[in-house]
């Protein structure tokens, strides 16, 4: 059970850093999709009573899953959409936006 | 009574689909079809609200025992969030006849309209935590894809920003849902409300991933950077949406439900609400203040309305309680009506740089009277609504032992005024420069919302007694049934 605790965490984590620091547009994304995963994991292991196999847990996981995925394509779109306007997907070249 | 329930969610849903069926008819029936849509969903709301203020209460479910299957009920909170969100949607929907013509595809902003319309009823009309996630994230993404609508750089890179913190926001969110669901076993909020949550171990880390992804979605102050880019790059009537309903259906109705079942006014989370509520209110205010931009200095000012509902919430009072939802309601009135006007000006001026704007009352007059009534409300002049909402927040906060607070509010009203004054006389009143000589007012389409919102801003604040009597003390007393 904490080497599963253990595997979200490290996901979650993985995917902040990639949303804090990285500043590739898909590489922001794949951040995001980590941390979908890694919440999904860690609402799947911690059911009530630490049951995995709750059902209810089950289909909160899902959800944020299918929440996770369902961004990730219209962020993948965007993100297309805003190389063809730059050019680049690099975040820091793209400051047409004021604070 | 109970039918209305999933059609307050199946009309949108269905409407939206009609349009997209005939996009490619003309720009005429797809106009029709969108705006039956949200008509359709205002008269739902309205008979739905009838019998449901009168004391009535009414469910409805789909398959297995909530949360495995769909569970909606209603209450007299939910009837005032709805009749919000469909009054303003209606209006935004009727303006946008008009103002969406220089878009493309005007099928697919309906589409989209009507789908984060179908989101925000679900949101609110959900039993239970998860249903109200999954309206929350439908609701979003329509949003998210509004936000990028004109597919210009700044478009796209706000709506980019709002996609990362937004689902950063409901990752949160569900995690602390299912978190909160590992420790007590459910996440209906009627059972919720009457396990005596707050008191169970360890509820603390679920409690905090909720507050934080709430906070997000609502734009509270240290969670604001995505707001003042997405709502001042969307296309108005969607920014008057984002503004005026979507950041308080998707952030702050959360707080409201949860309020006595999880935060409990009185502890520590409820203290570190009222912190984050006086923080919003003066930052906001202060940042609305140095703006140029007539859209950025709403979006920014929406940050400290936002705090002024979160104040009389984490208060938790009775009276504070009324205060918050009286405010909030009247921000979606306002706010509304500001965007639909820089709309307006942006759309006929061609310009919203407040330094290159001016004189404008002598070309758009409607324009001007109805700004000028958004004005007064929203800088709290009597009789009008903003008054009595703030006044009662602040009366509240004194009475609490909050004087700190009160003054805090204070505060936050005179720097409105500034911000507003700064607005006005930029806008509206002044020289007329020579540019904008041959500006002409806004078709009647556009128009006629803004003066229907600058009608109920004015008739909200007289008629201020029965609005708390008949529609706002149902709702706090549909709150305080977990207290």
């Amino acid at each position: 059970m904490n080497a599963l605790y253990l595997v979200s965490a490290l996901l979650i984590a993985v995917g902040l850093y990639g949303v804090l620091i990285k500043r590739n547009l898909f590489k922001v994304l794949f951040g995001i999709v980590l941390m979908a995963i890694g919440v999904a994991a860690v609402v799947v292991v911690s059911g009530p009573g630490g049951s995995p196999a709750d059902a209810v847990s089950q289909a909160i996981g899902l959800i944020a899953v299918v929440g996770g995925g369902s961004v990730a394509s219209l962020m993948v779109v965007t993100a297309v959409r805003l190389h063809e306007k730059y050019g680049t997907l690099d975040i820091r070249e793209m400051r047409r936006l004021k604070g | 009574m109970s039918a209305l329930l999933p059609a307050l969610i199946i009309v949108p849903l269905a409407a939206a689909l009609l349009v997209a069926l005939s996009s490619r008819s003309s720009a005429r029936v797809v106009d029709v079809l969108g705006n039956l849509g949200t008509f359709v969903v205002l008269g739902l709301a309205v008979a739905l609200a009838v019998p449901v203020l009168a004391g009535s209460v009414a469910s409805w479910s789909l398959g297995d025992a909530s949360p495995l299957g769909i569970s909606l009920t209603v209450d007299a909170l939910s009837v005032l969030m709805l009749l919000v969100i469909s009054v303003d949607s209606v209006a935004a929907s009727v303006y946008s006849i008009a103002y969406m013509e220089e878009y493309t595809s005007k099928a697919k902003y309906y589409v989209l309209f009507l789908l984060m319309v179908a989101g925000m009823n679900m949101v609110v009309l959900g039993a239970d935590l998860v249903n109200m996630y999954v309206g929350i994230e439908v609701a979003a993404l329509s949003c998210y894809a509004l936000v990028a609508y004109g597919l210009g750089k700044e478009y796209l890179e706000a709506s980019f920003r709002y996609q990362v913190l937004g689902t950063v926001g409901t990752l949160c969110l569900v995690a602390g849902i299912g978190l909160l669901y590992g420790r007590v076993g459910t996440v209906s909020f009627a059972r919720l409300a009457a396990s005596g949550v707050s008191t169970v171990a360890g509820i603390g880390v679920p409690a905090i991933l909720i507050l934080s992804g709430l906070a997000l979605k609502a734009a509270f102050m240290p969670y604001h950077a995505w707001l003042p880019d997405a709502h001042s790059t969307a296309p108005s009537p969607v920014s008057a949406m984002l503004s005026g309903v979507f950041v308080k259906v998707v952030g702050v109705y959360g707080l409201f439900r949860l309020l006595f079942v999880v935060f409990v006014p009185g502890g520590v989370l409820a203290t570190a609400l009222l912190v984050i509520a006086a923080l919003s209110i003066l930052a906001g205010a202060f940042l609305a203040l140095a703006q140029m931009d007539m859209k950025r200095l709403l979006a920014y000012h929406t940050i400290s309305q936002m705090g002024y509902v979160l104040l009389g919430l984490a208060i938790g009072t009775p009276l504070a309680l009324v205060g918050a939802l009286f405010h909030l309601v009247n921000h979606a009135l306002f706010k509304e009506l500001f965007f639909l006007g820089a709309g307006s000006v942006e759309r006929q001026a061609g310009t919203r740089d407040i330094g290159k704007l001016g004189g404008l009352n002598s070309r758009m007059p409607v324009t001007g009277v109805t700004s000028a009534i958004g004005f007064f409300s929203i800088s709290g002049c009597p009789p009008f609504n903003g008054f009595w909402s703030k006044l009662i927040i602040i009366v509240a906060a004194v009475q609490a032992g909050h004087v700190g607070l009160g003054v805090v509010g204070a505060v936050g009203a005179i720097l409105t005024v500034a911000s507003f004054l700064k607005y006005e006389k930029g806008v509206f009143f002044g020289a007329l420069p020579e540019a904008l000589q041959n500006v002409k007012e806004s078709p009647a389409s556009m128009w006629v919302p803004m003066v229907v919102l600058a009608v109920a801003c004015l008739a909200l604040g007289l008629a201020f007694p029965w609005v708390i009597e008949y529609l706002l003390e149902p709702a706090v007393s549909a709150i305080m049934i977990g207290a």
